[in-house]
């Protein structure tokens, strides 16, 4: 799994490619680990193929983490079968999901 | 045009508790769902892209309306949190809603218009704001008109406030008086008589107007149907029964000889709408739900549950083996002992080897009916894979398992269960 990182408007951008399952899910959480749990923050999953529960879980770690230290989490672009997997978990009851990152990035 | 649903799961909590449909937008008033009547009300305005934004499960709704080839429309969901505002939710569809006006339907289950008016040009010229507000339900506009004009005479527009199953009952009741200016499903060969596909009226049947049977109904000899009456698909009306000014919605069974009269009628269940009053009919002979067959992977997955769980019992019935030769057996005895008798109950099949937990289940307000629906597990799927140690984080995976499980998996997690040092 690809993750890029960006700052834009005061926040930070991380940009997934690829497939985020039990694979490359503690890929993810190694470099969540090192975010600012106080800074605003945007998951950009336009290239995001599939997502399972390891993947989800990585997820809600860092929003927990990111509550805690009275951050924000966003996710943006959610494909259908993102979307689908957010629907039958529920969690999109925990996250702010944007269909568009400019505005999850606020202007 | 665009067009935003915005359905709170809160607004509708008294529809899912009264009515067995699978999304409150799919209970049905006179035989079609409340979305069909919210879409073709958004497609006479105009609206050539519908998205349904809501912050419980758009699933069921998703499984019905699809992409919305059928209406000649394109129809996407999008999740909100219960505390979104519509400011909130609008920025969340940003893209969406961008570029173009958009009719947005708030908290809304029923709209009546008039399929013959012109709200295309009214709306277009209409400045931006609020159309109709009555509280629990709203109509208003976003972004500049695209006609430069006065704005024309208000066409039939009204929001009639739904709030408890009387006022279903009443707006039914109008729907099918004011059957003209709505899109209604079923053959009309004659004014105020609707019926469908596959309908069979045996001969000393009557049938009095106003009135509405949906598809797959049967009427037996000297029943009397009406006026007033709708009648849902999947419905059996015995012999010498009266039907009038009543609802009978669908897969429901009249027994003979029995007087309905001012009643909605589900299943078993019967309401009397004006004290809100419901029974629930212990005789199937009198009034009962027409089931549909199981199917085939329902029973293969029971027999696979079954067999793992009986192998279980008799492995586990060896407490020599079981608590002193398997590691496991050390170190999780309480569990061993708690759960054994429950391992019964799944080879009976009123619950499952692995699953969603029933503790999870009950603290679960899903809307689901996958979910919902499921039976309770002896262990939960995050329980048997030892992962996620966490309650929310197992609900999560448990609700995962329980909507992806198959006859495969269930063979392959049973295989797991029985190895699994942590669960057993």
């Amino acid at each position: 799994m690809n993750i890029v990182e960006t700052a834009r408007n005061g926040a930070t951008v991380i940009s997934l490619e690829g497939i985020l399952n039990a694979a490359a899910a503690p890929q993810l959480k190694a470099h969540l680990e090192n975010s600012d749990p106080a800074s605003p923050t945007v998951i950009d999953l336009t290239n995001v193929e599939f997502i399972d529960s390891s993947g989800l879980g990585a997820l809600v770690g860092f929003l927990r983490k990111k509550k805690t230290g009275s951050g924000s989490l966003k996710l943006a672009n959610l494909n259908n079968r993102v979307k689908r997997v957010f629907e039958i978990t529920q969690a999109y009851s925990l996250f702010d999901v944007y269909d568009d990152l400019e505005a999850a990035i606020g202007k | 045009m665009k067009s935003l649903f915005i359905v709170r799961k809160s607004e509708h909590a008294w529809i899912c508790r009264q009515f067995s449909a699978e999304h409150p937008l799919l209970v049905t008033l006179c035989n079609k769902p409340f979305i069909e009547f919210l879409l073709d009300f958004a497609i006479l305005a105009g609206a050539d892209a519908i998205r349904i934004v809501s912050d419980g499960q758009t699933a069921p709704i998703e499984a019905y309306c699809g992409n919305g080839s059928r209406w000649g429309i394109d129809i996407s969901y999008a999740h909100m949190r219960p505390e979104d505002d519509r400011e909130r939710i609008m920025e969340k569809n940003s893209r969406f809603c961008s570029e173009d006006r958009v009719l947005i339907i708030e908290g809304v289950l029923f709209i009546e218009h008039d399929k013959h008016a012109d709200y295309r040009s009214w709306l277009s010229a209409l400045p931006e704001g609020g159309i109709v507000d009555i509280g629990s339900g709203s109509l208003s506009i976003s972004g500049e008109p695209t006609k430069d004009m006065a704005v024309p005479f208000r066409p039939l527009i009204s929001i009639p406030a739904i709030e408890c199953v009387n006022d279903y009952f009443s707006l039914s009741a109008a729907t099918l008086g004011a059957g003209t200016r709505y899109i209604l499903p079923g053959y009309c060969n004659e004014p105020d008589c609707f019926i469908g596909r596959n309908v069979v009226i045996q001969k000393g049947a009557e049938i009095r107007k106003p009135v509405m049977i949906g598809n797959n109904v049967q009427i037996m000899t000297g029943a009397v149907i009406g006026p007033a009456t709708i009648i849902g698909s999947n419905v059996i009306v015995d012999r010498e029964s009266t039907v009038k000014g009543s609802i009978l919605l669908d897969n429901t069974f009249i027994g003979e000889q029995l007087e309905v009269d001012r009643k909605i009628g589900e299943g078993n269940r019967l309401t009397d709408p004006a004290s809100g009053a419901t029974l629930m009919m212990e005789d199937p002979h009198l009034m009962s739900a027409i089931h549909q067959p199981a199917d085939a992977s329902g029973l293969l997955r029971q027999l696979v549950h079954s067999l793992a769980a009986t192998a279980l019992v008799l492995l586990l019935a060896l407490p020599w083996l079981a608590l002193r030769m398997l590691p496991a057996g050390r170190s999780n005895r309480n569990i061993i002992i708690e759960r054994y008798p429950l391992l019964f109950r799944v080879i009976r099949g009123s619950m499952r080897l692995i699953g969603s937990r029933g503790k999870d289940r009950k603290n679960s307000e899903t809307p689901d009916m996958h979910i919902r629906q499921a039976k309770p597990s002896v262990f939960g799927y995050a329980e048997a894979e030892q992962w996620p140690e966490t309650d929310s984080d197992a609900l999560i995976v448990d609700h995962y398992y329980t909507r992806h499980a198959s006859p495969l998996k269930d063979i392959g997690l049973a295989i797991k269960a029985l190895i699994n040092p942590k669960t057993f």
